[in-house]
């Protein structure tokens, strides 16, 4: 394309991880890192919810919704309820796919799915529709009373209470509920088989919807932070187009090996890919394009490099064991 | 003539397990060679290098003396080299047919030849095969009966056997042990890898016995004067001979009533046809039969795996209350344990939402939780490298050991046991026996499902004999006898193809 790739790396890496980018990492992180949280929660069992793109928009259009409709709502209660409510939107939206795996076996993956392209639409015929901001070009809500906006955590960045939250707290309970609580064994010994786990005494038909609506929520919830602490309003473009969280959630979330420490390292490495193939993209004039190319690239490289590990640790462990 | 011809084979596990270490192995053609030794010695591994399963760490293969090398299961193929393992490898959701076509994989596929060579087959073999039906739908036995299909079907000429008769009751083993013996007739050679000493003595040409990795000796059967010896060589020490079995002192209080029970199976098939009887505190009731005769079906209900077409299953007077029922499913592997899951979990797969190996809130006792798993590990002397170990990493008997010795630990009023022996050593089987003897004599009612019948005559108060899913007559333990036994076990009409078979082989 005849540009000094060197120089594109350097504006990556700049965009990413340098000192002044660091704080919009985490930014960037934040989504990722709830919605691959979330997703570690079902896929340890086993249940397949590729649902989070479209739970995360629920939860980000609710957000909206409650801020247009209640303006005045006290400050520091607004928080709290608001990407609570955002968080059940995202929940009730993985409950139908749930119910109809739990209880008739109806394969979740092609639910799930389905369910993104029907709230895609709902929030595209809601923004051009009932709540398009009069006033603006784009199809997008008008922007919600800053006092109701997320509380920023550190002054002078774009990192709020809710990425405070979600690294803090969400990462480390998260942990603790998968690693130590007899619901995160019972997820475990349904994802090693469905028979053995009711044999388990578990109930799986409920283990299943609970599953599903924790990790509906926390897609939700990560688009209320979102809409509540990043945009301000609902977009249509809440998640970016070449890399859209709930589906790069899914790959944050097994490279991660569904544990949520490993988990928040790869959403902030991966978050930093993602802005720093923007700044490429800006500052060396790389496509947009191909800053997607770059990401894909990244996470299939990181892919195979587990696998070459795998490979190549048994091989040494045989060696040394000698 | 030597067909296969195993030197200096050692394999070291990753994790630094040795599993074999300069192991010597052979086989002549058109013999039974019988391979014994106690679980967790190295004889599945071993038959697993051979058959290309598993590589060997060092050593050197020799097939019709010519040294090989196998990258998988396909290259020992090619050299006529087929196993049939100890846990099946037939993919449980596909049918019968598709099973058998996998198993054809590489080898141009001609649907008709392969028809007609199955209906061959199983003529030889002596069974009818259902192929349009789902692997998970067949029991034990029939399944068995496809994978060893399976591998004739792809032209093995050398069979290596892992415990194959361990699942199988008296008829259908005689039947088996039949079928080998064509087999080696016709030129097959045969590796059996078995616990049952008495079928070793019977239909093999030599024995081999391994212990901890190593071969400690090979013997010509014909030369071996006492089985006992063989035991001592195995476990290194004579076993006592088994409990005398007092019957019991409890009052007959029921704890578990089975009225009208009918079940169905997946395909709709009614296998269990109205079966009434109570379980008595303190009693081994044993339930004898052959296998697919409703066994199955009838403990999945009672149990609640499966769902009773109509009749009335009650525990104590209570409907459905599964508080205090263990149970020891034939199925180890797809059903017993978790196998990705530790040694520590594993032993309290059923009990771990219980209060006792909680903490505060819903998070789990770990401490109590090992604190168990060391009694599970120590009492049925599970050989483990540690309870983080996943069960999966076990040989076969040890992982069986786990799953009986925590459902007998864990305390409970009604025992069901499948199998709960099968794949045992001769030692292990014995513990678990008086293990089972003395939960009885504690006041626990215990349903035996075997399909070892000396077992169930030694152990069991009364003796329900189950016959296309009816039992057909409940023996008390005075009048029970081996013979009148096994003439109720084929009283029904249509008592199931392989019992006819079986006695008209004979
Ligand atoms: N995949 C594995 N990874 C690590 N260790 C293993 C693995 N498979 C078996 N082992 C270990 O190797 C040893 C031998 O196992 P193997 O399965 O060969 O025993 P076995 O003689 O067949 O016993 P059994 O009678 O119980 O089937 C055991 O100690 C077992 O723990
Ligand atoms: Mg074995």
């Amino acid at each position: 394309m005849g540009k000094d790739p060197l120089q594109a790396y350097y504006w990556l890496f700049q965009g990413a991880f340098s000192p002044s980018a660091i704080s919009e990492t985490f930014v960037r992180a934040t989504p990722l890192l709830l919605i691959s949280i979330g997703l570690a929660v079902v896929f340890r069992a086993k249940v397949w919810n590729i649902g989070a793109e479209g739970q995360f928009y629920i939860g980000g259009m609710m957000t909206a919704i409650m801020g247009i409709m209640f303006k005045d709502l006290p400050a520091p209660l607004a928080f709290p309820v608001i990407v609570l409510i955002a968080g059940l939107g995202g929940a009730i939206w993985a409950l139908i796919p749930a119910i109809l795996k739990a209880s008739y076996g109806i394969n979740e993956v092609i639910t799930t799915l389905m369910f993104n392209y029907v709230a895609i639409y709902l929030v595209s015929y809601l923004l051009h529709g009932p709540f398009r901001d009069p006033i603006s070009m784009f199809p997008e809500t008008e922007t919600i009373n800053p006092a109701l906006w997320a509380p920023i955590a550190v002054q002078g960045t774009r990192i709020h209470v809710g990425v405070l939250l979600a690294f803090v707290i969400v990462v480390p309970l998260a942990y603790f509920f998968l690693k130590r609580s007899a619901f995160g064994l019972k997820l475990d010994i349904l994802g090693s088989s469905p028979r053995v786990a009711e044999y388990a005494n578990i109930n799986t038909t409920h283990l299943i919807i609970q599953a599903m609506l924790i990790s509906g929520f926390l897609a939700g919830l990560a688009g209320g932070f979102e809409v509540l602490g990043i945009q301000h309003k609902m977009r249509l473009e809440l998640s970016p187009t070449t890399s859209p969280y709930g589906y790069t959630g899914i790959a944050v979330a097994l490279l991660g090996y569904l544990n949520p420490l490993l988990i928040a390292l790869t959403s902030f490495f991966l978050g930093g890919i993602i802005n720093g193939s923007m700044t490429m993209h800006r500052m060396a004039q790389i496509p947009v394009g191909m800053a997607g190319i770059i990401q894909a690239l990244i996470i299939i490289f990181i892919l195979t490099g587990y696998f070459v590990e795998d490979k190549l640790s048994k091989k040494v462990m045989e060696r040394l064991k000698l | 003539m030597l067909v296969v011809e195993l030197r200096k084979i050692t394999k070291v596990y990753p994790g630094g397990i040795v599993a074999n270490y300069e192991v010597d192995f052979d086989l002549r053609k058109g013999e039974v060679h019988a391979l014994l030794g106690e679980n967790g010695a190295g004889k599945t591994t071993l038959m697993k290098i051979l058959s290309g399963c598993l590589k060997p760490t060092s050593g050197s293969i020799y097939v019709e003396g010519r040294e090989v090398k196998f990258n998988s299961p396909l290259d020992a193929l090619k050299q006529g080299i087929g196993m049939v393992h100890q846990h099946f490898t037939l993919i449980p959701t596909m049918t019968v047919l598709e099973n058998l076509r996998l198993g054809l994989i590489g080898q141009k596929f001609n649907m008709k030849h392969t028809l007609t060579e199955i209906e061959e087959l199983s003529k030889i073999l002596g069974f009818k095969v259902k192929l349009d039906s789902p692997i998970y739908a067949l029991s034990v036995g029939e399944r068995q009966r496809i994978e060893i299909l399976r591998l004739l079907l792809s032209r093995a000429r050398i069979l290596i056997f892992d415990e194959p008769t361990s699942m199988l009751c008296g008829p259908e083993i005689d039947r088996f042990l039949q079928l080998l013996k064509s087999l080696s007739s016709n030129g097959y050679s045969i590796v059996l890898i078995t616990h049952k000493i008495r079928e070793a003595m019977r239909i093999s040409d030599r024995i081999t016995i391994m212990k901890m990795g190593r071969v400690i000796t090979t013997l010509r059967t014909d030369e071996i004067d006492d089985e006992s010896r063989l035991v001592e060589l195995m476990v290194g020490e004579r076993l006592m001979p088994t409990t005398t079995k007092v019957a019991p002192s409890f009052n007959k209080e029921p704890l578990l009533v089975v009225k009208n029970l009918v079940v169905n199976d997946d395909e709709g098939l009614t296998k269990v046809k109205d079966i009434s009887f109570e379980l008595y505190r303190g009693e081994i009731l044993g339930i004898a039969g052959v296998e697919g005769n409703g066994q199955k079906e009838l403990v999945e209900a009672i149990v609640g795996l499966r769902k009773p077409a109509s009749g009335i299953i009650t525990f104590r007077g209570k409907n459905d209350n599964l508080d205090g029922l263990n149970y020891i499913p034939a199925e180890r592997v797809e059903l017993g344990v978790a196998p990705t899951l530790s040694v520590a979990i594993n032993s309290v797969l059923r009990s771990f939402d219980k209060e006792e190996f909680k903490k505060r809130g819903n998070t789990l006792n770990f401490g109590r939780i090992n604190e168990f798993a060391k009694k599970v590990v120590s009492f049925m002397n599970v050989k483990t490298p540690s309870l983080k170990t996943p069960v999966k990493y076990l040989s076969g008997g040890n992982i069986q050991k786990i799953i009986v010795g925590r459902e007998i630990i864990t305390s409970s009023e009604i025992l069901i046991a499948e199998q709960p022996t099968a794949g045992l050593d001769a030692k292990s089987a014995y513990y678990v026996r008086r293990a089972l003897s003395e939960l009885a004599s504690k006041g626990v009612g215990i349903l035996l499902i075997s399909s070892d019948l000396d077992e169930i005559l030694e152990l069991s108060d009364r003796i329900a004999v189950i016959s296309d899913g009816k039992f057909t007559r409940i023996f008390e333990r005075e009048e029970a006898d081996p013979v009148l036994i096994g003439s109720y076990m084929l009283a029904a009409e249509g008592a199931g193809y392989n019992a006819r078979a079986a006695t008209s082989a004979n």
